[in-house]
C-alpha cells in the first residue's frame, strides 16, 4: 500500500496542500485535474525529483521520502515517454537491469512476456527517433516494468498518442495492469481517461485534493460543488433539508415544489434540518420516460425540449421544466433511445430524477450557484 | 531589386570579400617557393607547436567544461550568476589584455611561487598552452551548456529511478545525448586555440623555434617583410579553419537513426 500523508511542498508561488491518498496493492488510481493542478508536481514529488515541505509519503509502511529516486522502487514515465533517444529499443528495455544490478537470466522470462504481451518484438532494434506515439509508450512500459517496481507511475500517458491509436493503447494499458496486476499511479486531465483506468480516483485542483473514492462514487456522487463541475455535471440546483433519519436525508425542492428522500452516500453529519444545500444528478442519470412505461418510474416532472445536441452515439439535451421558477436540465440519452422515444426540439416531453442517483452537496454558497 | 534579391547580394559581397582576400595571397606565391619553405624546418616546427598546444589545450578546456556546463545548467547554487557573468571575460577583455593580465600575475607573490614551485609558463611551451586554454574555456562551456539546456533532466530522472546513480545517469544518458554538442565546442575550441595570437604572444613572447605557432610566425614574418612566408602561413591556417568548419557542419548534420 502506498500512502501519502499530510504531504506539503512548494516550488515557487506554487504549493501542494495536505496531499492524503491511500494507493491500495494491485489498484490504479487515477489523478485527475486541469492543466496547472499540480499533478505531474506530486509526481515528480513521489519519486524524489522534488523534496517534501512537510508529510510524508510511506510505501508498505516504510518512509521513502528521504530515499533518492533509485531506492525508491518507483517506476516512471513522463509525459513525453522520454526513451533514451543513443539507444535502441532493447537498450532502452533492458537499462533497469543494467543500472539496478539485476540478474539478467532471472529477468529474461519477464522481458520476453512483456516484449510479447506488448507487441514490440518487431521493433527491439529501432532507435526511439523511429517509433510512433503508440510504440514509443509501450516500450516505455516495457521498460518501467522490468525492474518490478513497487508502484509504476505514468504521467498523462496519453497526450503524445495520435487520436486514432489512443482507444488502442488506453485497452492495452488496461490489460497490461489487470496481467501483472502493479500498483499504479496514473495522472491525467482527461475524464475518460480517469474512469476507464482507475479503480479508485482523486480529484486534484490548485495543489489541493478535492475528494478520493472509488470509481463509481467518484463518478456519481461527488461531494463538493468543485468537484461536481470539474466532473462536468450541469445539473446542480438548490434545496432545503427536511428531515435527515438513519441512512436517508430528505430534502425540499422547492423550485419543482417536490421533497426527494436520497439515500446517503457519505456522513450524515454534514447535514441538519434546515440547512441550505445543493443537489446534482449526472446528465445520462436523467431519464426521459418512455410513452406507455409512466408508472415505473418516480418523480416524474413535465418539460419542455429546448435544444438537441447531437454528438454520435450519445446526445445532449436540454429541458426547461420548473414551477416557480424556470430551470434547464442537462440529458444525456443515447442514440437508439432518443430515436425509440422520438425527441423532438419544442415538443413536451417527462422526465424523471431517481433519488438513488442524486448526491448532495453542504459546501456550497447557494445564493451563488443560483446566478 | 526585391528584398530577397537584396539579401541574396549582400551574402555574396561578403563572400566576394572574402575570397579576393584569400585570392590576394597567391600573388605572392610561386609554386617551387612554396612547396620549399612547406618542407622547411621552420614551418614544420610553427604547424607542429600550433597543433600540439591546441590540441593540449583543447583537451584541457572541455575536460573543465563539461562538469562546469553540467552545473551551470543543472543546478542553482549561490554566486552562479558571478560564475555566469565572469565566463564571459574573455569575450569582454581581448586576448592581449588576458595575456597581460597573466604576466602580471606571474609577476604576484602567488604567481611567482606558482612559477618557482609548481610550474613554468613564461616564455615556455606551457605558457602556450596556458594562454590557449584561458581564452576558450569560457566559450567551450558556454557551448556545451547551451547543449546541456536542450537536454530535459527528465531523462535524468527516469534513469534514476530504473536505478542509475546520477553519476550513471550522466555518463549512459546525457552525455551521450550531448555528444553533438560537446564535439562542436572541441572542434570550436580547437579552432579558437590554433588561431589564438595575443594571449600566446603575451605569455610565451615570439621566439623563432621557440614559441612561434602559426599566428605568432605570421606576426614575426611581417615584421622581417617576408610577406612570402606570412601569406603561406595564412594559407596554412586558412586550411586548417576551412577544415574545422567542415567538420563542424558534418557533426552538426549527423543525427540518430
Amino acid at each position: 500500500m502506498i500512502e501519502f500523508n499530510r504531504l506539503c511542498a512548494k516550488a515557487g508561488a506554487f504549493s501542494l496542500e495536505n496531499i492524503d491518498i491511500s494507493i491500495f496493492s494491485g489498484d490504479c488510481h487515477v489523478i485527475v485535474g486541469p492543466t496547472g493542478a499540480g499533478k505531474t508536481f506530486l509526481l515528480e514529488t513521489l519519486v524524489g525529483l522534488r523534496d517534501l515541505s512537510s508529510g510524508s509519503i510511506l510505501i508498505n509502511s516504510s518512509e521513502i521520502s528521504s530515499l533518492p529516486p533509485r531506492d525508491r522502487k518507483i517506476s516512471y514515465v513522463p509525459q513525453d515517454t522520454c526513451l533514451f533517444p543513443n539507444m535502441t529499443v532493447r537498450e532502452n528495455i533492458m537499462y533497469g537491469i543494467r543500472m539496478g544490478g539485476i540478474d539478467h537470466q532471472q529477468a529474461q522470462p519477464l522481458v520476453d512476456h512483456l516484449i510479447d504481451f506488448l507487441r514490440i518484438g518487431h521493433i527491439l532494434e529501432r532507435y526511439p527517433g523511429k517509433l510512433s506515439g503508440g510504440e514509443k509508450q509501450r516500450v516505455a512500459l516495457a521498460r518501467a516494468l522490468v525492474p518490478r517496481p513497487l508502484l509504476l507511475v505514468l504521467d498523462e500517458p496519453f497526450s503524445a498518442i495520435d487520436h486514432s491509436m489512443r482507444e488502442e493503447i488506453r485497452r492495452l494499458i488496461k490489460e497490461l495492469l489487470d496481467a501483472f496486476k502493479t500498483t499504479t499511479l496514473i495522472v491525467t486531465h482527461d475524464l475518460d481517461e480517469a474512469f476507464f483506468l482507475g479503480d479508485h480516483i482523486s480529484i486534484m485542483l490548485n495543489g489541493q485534493i478535492l475528494q478520493s473514492g472509488d470509481r463509481e462514487r467518484m463518478y456519481y456522487y461527488p461531494r463538493t460543488y468543485q468537484a461536481a463541475s470539474f466532473l462536468g455535471i450541469k445539473n446542480i440546483f438548490p434545496a432545503r433539508v427536511e428531515e435527515v433519519v438513519d441512512g436517508s436525508v430528505t430534502i425540499r425542492w422547492e423550485a419543482m415544489n417536490e421533497s426527494l428522500t436520497i439515500p446517503c452516500h457519505c456522513s450524515q453529519k454534514r447535514f441538519t434540518r434546515g440547512q441550505q444545500v445543493a443537489f446534482g444528478i449526472r446528465a445520462e442519470a436523467v431519464y426521459i420516460q418512455r410513452p406507455g412505461h409512466e408508472k415505473t418510474l418516480e418523480h416524474v416532472f413535465s418539460a419542455m425540449v429546448k435544444k438537441i445536441y447531437l454528438r454520435g452515439r450519445m446526445h445532449t439535451i436540454l429541458v426547461e421544466t420548473g414551477q416557480s421558477q424556470k430551470l434547464t436540465i442537462e440529458i444525456d440519452i443515447h442514440d437508439a433511445a432518443a430515436q425509440k422515444i422520438g425527441i423532438r426540439e419544442g415538443e413536451p416531453v417527462r422526465i424523471s430524477i431517481l433519488p438513488r442517483w442524486v448526491f448532495l452537496i453542504s459546501d456550497v454558497d447557494t445564493a451563488t450557484m443560483i446566478k | 531589386m526585391n528584398f530577397k534579391r537584396f539579401t541574396i547580394a549582400i551574402a555574396l559581397s561578403v563572400t566576394a570579400l572574402y575570397l579576393v582576400l584569400a585570392g590576394s595571397l597567391f600573388s605572392f606565391l610561386d609554386s617551387g617557393r612554396v612547396i620549399k619553405a612547406l618542407t622547411s624546418e621552420r614551418v614544420f616546427f610553427s604547424v607542429s607547436l600550433s597543433v600540439k598546444a591546441a590540441i593540449i589545450a583543447t583537451i584541457l578546456a572541455i575536460t573543465v567544461a563539461i562538469p562546469a556546463a553540467y552545473a551551470l545548467s543543472r543546478y542553482n547554487f549561490r554566486g552562479k550568476a558571478v560564475v555566469d557573468t565572469l565566463l564571459e571575460l574573455p569575450l569582454i577583455v581581448t586576448p592581449v589584455a588576458l595575456g597581460a593580465m597573466l604576466l602580471i600575475f606571474f609577476n604576484t607573490g602567488l604567481g611567482a611561487s606558482v612559477q618557482n614551485n609548481l610550474w613554468q609558463f613564461v616564455f615556455e611551451f606551457s605558457g602556450i598552452v596556458l594562454a590557449q586554454f584561458l581564452t576558450t574555456v569560457g566559450l567551450a562551456i558556454r557551448t556545451i551548456r547551451s547543449t546541456f539546456d536542450e537536454i530535459s533532466p527528465r531523462y535524468e530522472a527516469v534513469a534514476c529511478t530504473l536505478g542509475a546513480t546520477p553519476t550513471q545517469a550522466l555518463m549512459t544518458i546525457t552525455l551521450p545525448m550531448a555528444r553533438k554538442g560537446i564535439l562542436a565546442a572541441t572542434v570550436i575550441t580547437f579552432a579558437k586555440c590554433i588561431g589564438e595570437f595575443g594571449a600566446t604572444i603575451m605569455v610565451a613572447g615570439a621566439m623563432p623555434m621557440k614559441s612561434e605557432t602559426m599566428p605568432v610566425s605570421i606576426f614575426m614574418r611581417l615584421g622581417s617583410a617576408d610577406i612570402e612566408g606570412m601569406a603561406m602561413m595564412i594559407l596554412i591556417l586558412l586550411a586548417v579553419g576551412l577544415s574545422v568548419l567542415l567538420i563542424l557542419r558534418f557533426i552538426l548534420q549527423k543525427k540518430y537513426d
